[in-house]
């Protein structure tokens, strides 16, 4: 998912001139491509997060369209009041980019997880979140992100994703539906969304159908697609490779309670005492039940 | 300095002295202190050296001005009002309830470029704009106006290295160097001495003034523009509370609005 997005940025970069790339000194084998064509629109920050940020917002103030790179919890909390105040409260346009969103640096332990990044960043004036799951969603989500010119945080997983799409996805809203409505639904936020598939494939098989989407924004624009959709009646299963405080759970739980008859949600995420667990993300998944058998079990109790 | 000039920057001082012991005085609120530091720096600079123009405020030609010292918000509302960038009136309702004018410089009153509050912003946002400036041939310069306390913050550190650096010449910091922050001296806090060589050694061009000369803050500003190739500084070595006689160099100053009677004795000063 990083080469892609960087495959996106070059493409969109070669017909601009106002595009530029700062990085917290990470994106080794993965940037260049973009500092090869634009040299003078690449500015490698250094360890240096905050003045990162602060420099993005000067630059976005004198109509430059910005992005920055790091990991997850170096692109989000350590740089915290700088996204706050200096980018969102002046609603400029600069895309904080992370990569190791959720636990793909599962084995680097705690201070590499990014399991708190959706919860602080959602939470922000003018802000959008991106979460692709894959690098089609990926292309989604970026076409979007070079109409809107507020704050935008994308999040990507690592490398090495398989695809979860086998054409250029055609959702004309901000949900894109896998499976339809059914009595059961999962709502599937980021690169998670592979388990989720598979869990459907498992029930399928056995004559059961559930619901599929995936939610890749989360932001106030998507707020009727969800709510439409928690309207039904139905039951949901929120995943997200997240904790589940403050996270897409949290989220579309927000919109349940708005509504006159609340929808049940059930929310899959990190568990909070399982925070600071080591593992690869295969590893860690199945622990916090947020991988197909978890799903499946959550599943097997509703169907009782 | 010509005759001429030396009374528009002082005569310009005594508007906004009057100015900000009033609003603070009326408003009975804080950072009195940290205005009156800075009312010198503040006077040169917008009657002197930026150029910037009520009549088109966004005009890329313009200097960049920023006070990253956001709590001393009423001094540039002074100045910018005094400029004709809103009306004078506004002065009077600084942090009343519905204000157009918080306690903290905000970028949506008119003339004012960005919202600080929280210290060690603003030295990075005016280095990205610098950089941009620079990218786009654009002749103008950065000013942002730092405290010396803030020079605690690690942030503002990390843009003065990558200043350095990139060679951003078209940034000009300038340090309110009044020697007491939050809680106490800085001398007692963190030392920030030897100031002039830690700047220097940085790789910045330095200057080390008088901040209340106006003369020598002129200077400073001409020498500081035509220097290539560094970011330039200015430490301004000020007295906090400065004009409030039982205020000067004092902590308090910090905190407490000026009397009534402390008002009087600077109108009638004035």
């Amino acid at each position: 998912m990083r080469n892609s997005f960087v495959e996106n940025l070059v493409k969109y970069a070669s017909k601009k001139k106002n595009v530029y790339l700062l990085t917290g000194d990470l994106g080794f084998s993965v940037l260049e491509p973009f500092i090869k064509k634009n040299p003078k629109n690449f500015f490698n920050m250094g360890v240096a997060e905050q003045n990162m940020m602060g420099v993005s917002s000067g630059l976005a103030l004198e109509g430059n369209k910005v992005f920055t790179y790091s990991i997850s919890n170096f692109a989000t909390s350590r740089c915290h009041e700088q996204i706050r105040n200096d980018i969102c409260y002046h609603d400029l346009d600069v895309t904080v980019v992370a990569v190791g969103g959720g636990l793909p640096y599962g084995t680097h332990g705690y201070t590499h997880h990014g399991i708190e990044d959706i919860t602080i960043t959602r939470c922000l004036p003018n802000m959008t979140v991106y979460v692709p799951a894959d690098r089609l969603e990926l292309e989604f989500c970026f076409n979007k992100i070079i109409k809107n010119t507020s704050p935008k945080y994308l999040r990507l997983a690592k490398g090495g994703e398989p695809d979860l799409y086998k054409k250029k996805i055609s959702a004309s809203g901000n949900v894109i539906c896998h499976k339809k409505l059914s009595e059961i639904n999962i709502l599937s936020c980021g690169s998670i969304l592979v388990e989720a598939i598979d869990c459907c494939d498992f029930y399928k098989e056995k004559g059961i159908n559930v619901g599929l989407f995936s939610c890749p924004i989360i932001s106030e624009e998507t707020k009727p697609e969800i709510k439409k959709l928690l309207s039904k009646g139905k039951t949901f299963i929120t995943l997200e490779e997240h904790k589940k405080i403050g996270g897409f759970g949290s989220y579309v739980s927000e919109i349940s309670v708005s509504l006159e008859e609340p929808a049940r949600v059930i929310s899959c995420g990190v568990l909070s005492d399982g925070y600071d667990l080591v593992g690869n993300q295969k590893y860690l998944r199945s622990l916090h039940g947020i991988d197909k058998e978890g799903l499946v079990k959550v599943i097997n109790k509703l169907l009782k | 300095m010509l005759y001429a000039q030396k009374q528009m920057s002082e005569l310009f001082a005594k508007k906004l002295l009057e100015d900000v012991v009033r609003m603070t005085s009326e408003a009975k609120t804080s950072h009195v202190g940290g205005c009156l530091s800075c009312l010198d720096i503040i006077s040169v600079l917008f009657t002197e050296v930026i150029n910037i123009d009520k009549k088109n405020p966004n005009s890329k030609n313009r200097d960049r001005f920023i006070l990253s010292k956001g709590h001393t918000a009423a001094i540039i509302y002074s100045a910018l009002a005094n400029k004709g960038f809103f009306s004078r009136k506004w002065l009077s309702t600084f942090i009343q309830d519905g204000t157009k004018l918080p306690g903290h410089i905000d970028h949506k009153v008119p003339g004012v470029e960005f919202s600080t509050g929280s210290l060690g912003h603003g030295l990075s946002v005016g280095l990205g704009m610098a950089l941009s400036m620079r990218y786009n041939n654009i002749k103008s310069n950065v000013y942002v106006l730092v405290s010396d306390g803030e020079m605690n913050t690690g942030s503002t550190w990390e843009a003065i290295m990558f200043a350095a650096h990139h060679k951003v010449d078209n940034l000009i910091c300038i340090v309110d160097k009044n020697k007491i922050q939050s809680f106490g001296e800085t001398k007692d806090i963190i030392n920030l001495d030897p100031l002039y060589e830690k700047w220097e050694t940085y790789g910045w061009n330095t200057y080390d003034i008088d901040g209340h000369n106006h003369s020598e803050i002129k200077k400073a500003f001409i020498d500081s523009k035509k220097y290539s190739k560094k970011p330039s500084v200015i430490i301004c070595n000020t007295i906090k509370g400065k004009g409030i006689k039982d205020f000067e160099g004092r902590l308090i100053s910090h905190y407490r609005p000026p009397s009534e009677d402390q008002l009087n004795d600077i109108l009638k000063g004035i």
